[in-house]
């Protein structure tokens, strides 16, 4: 099969993680302010990268990113070593995010205007084939479709297909059994392919 | 009309569907697309359609981390590398901690000072004890029954009768003083119903 390699993920730590970060976080327990600062460093882009994802906009993955260090450093004394110190640090800036999406909500920021960016791109490329795409309009599809999921489906999706995460990961990140989060996937997958069918047909096959 | 068939179409195609099929299934894994399969649909344009009309959501196959680590961003302005904003990130994390830290660490107290206000502690205590100390002397001796020393202070002499109201008790004589170095002090009582006070200072008093 003649199908190209991923990549290597270079903003992910090394795969004996773990254990050495456990560590750090039990010595930052202790008070040790430079263990942390380790922790933040090796973890830095994983959590930017991952907001990103889950934000699409740069802007305020940044934000959330250092309020969610803070908020780690804040409540370092609740942190159980029975956790890989990833899933812990995954639930507090998922938590952050799903805020940031709501307060988003409320304000009604962007969502007209995105779309008026993905209407003006699509149509200077409308004879172009899907491959063609670029990753930033992908994006902008996905922003625009995702907001039919709730921020729980959102939520999952990402830590799923984006950040291709396992099942438990994902359920110890939300504190939930996987079925609720193979649950969550199947129901996002499929509002979302009913809004690309709506909103995008000649991105599922169809002709507008 | 398809121009240009890609030779793994058959296989993509073939995991997209078992993917498909994992999803409605009562498995309790959750459906799983090989993050192999993910890189060549954002590669070939000719599979990712294919893909996509089985599964629209494949349309977002380029965004995965494992094809694309820098993820987009549909901000208004275009986005720095990822670890550059990461970067950033951790620095203003760690000046933000470093600062707490500086502001929550008290200085240490120079010794004497500290000295100081232990010592200070231990004189408000012996204070206290020097307050309370006196205060229960002064009620036991109030309450301490008349004794015969007692009998010769409240003596008076007897020209000091003559400015007693009438209706004054009358005041017993002071046997016991009989030293004649001995003074007799005597305050009038302001009122009948306080008593006079009589102070005897005898420098021959055999205490």
């Amino acid at each position: 099969m003649r199908l190209v390699s991923a990549s290597a993920r270079p903003l992910e730590p090394a795969p004996d993680a773990p254990a050495i970060e456990r560590a750090l976080a039990l010595r930052a327990q202790a008070g040790d302010l430079e263990a942390f600062a380790t922790l933040v460093q090796r973890r830095t882009p994983g959590v930017v990268a991952f907001l990103r994802r889950m934000l699409g906009d740069a802007e305020d993955a940044r934000d959330v990113a250092q309020i969610t260090f803070l908020r780690v450093w804040e409540n370092i004394g609740r942190y159980d070593p029975a956790w890989a110190f990833s899933t812990w640090l995954f639930r507090i800036a998922g938590n952050l995010a799903i805020d940031a999406l709501r307060a988003r909500k409320t304000r009604q920021r962007t969502e007209t205007e995105s779309f008026r960016l993905v209407k003006g791109a699509r149509t200077s490329a409308e004879s172009d084939a899907l491959g063609a795409l670029h990753r930033d309009e992908v994006r902008r599809v996905f922003e625009n479709c995702a907001g039919v999921l709730s921020e729980t489906q959102r939520l999952v999706f990402v830590l799923r297909e984006f950040e291709e995460r396992e099942g438990k990961d994902i359920a110890a990140i939300l504190e939930c059994k996987e079925s609720t989060v193979r649950n969550h996937l199947f129901q996002a997958r499929r509002l979302l392919r009913d809004e690309i069918r709506k909103r995008y047909p000649e991105y599922a096959g169809g002709s507008r | 009309m398809r121009v240009l068939v890609c030779p793994d179409s058959a296989r993509v195609l073939a995991a997209v569907r078992l993917s498909l099929s994992e999803e409605i299934s009562s498995s309790s894994s959750l459906p799983f697309l090989p993050s192999e399969l993910k890189a060549h649909l954002a590669e070939c344009a000719s599979c990712a359609a294919e893909a996509a009309v089985l599964d629209p959501t494949l349309v977002f196959a380029p965004l995965a981390a494992s094809v694309s680590p820098e993820p987009a961003s549909t901000g208004r302005r275009p986005a720095p590398p990822v670890a550059e904003d990461a970067r950033r990130v951790a620095d203003a994390v760690l000046e933000e901690l470093r600062r707490r830290a500086r502001v929550t660490t008290p200085a240490p107290a120079a010794p004497a000072a500290s000295w100081w206000r232990t010592h200070r502690v231990a004189q408000a205590a012996a204070l206290v004890a020097l307050t309370a100390g006196l205060a229960g002397l002064v009620r036991w001796e109030s309450a301490r029954p008349a004794g015969p020393a007692d009998t010769i202070a409240s003596a008076v002499t007897p020209g000091a009768d003559a400015s007693a109201p009438a209706d004054a008790p009358a005041r017993p004589l002071i046997e016991g003083v009989r030293s004649p170095n001995a003074r007799v002090y005597e305050f009038a009582s302001a009122s009948p119903r306080e008593p006079a006070v009589v102070f005897v200072a005898n420098p021959n008093a055999d205490l």
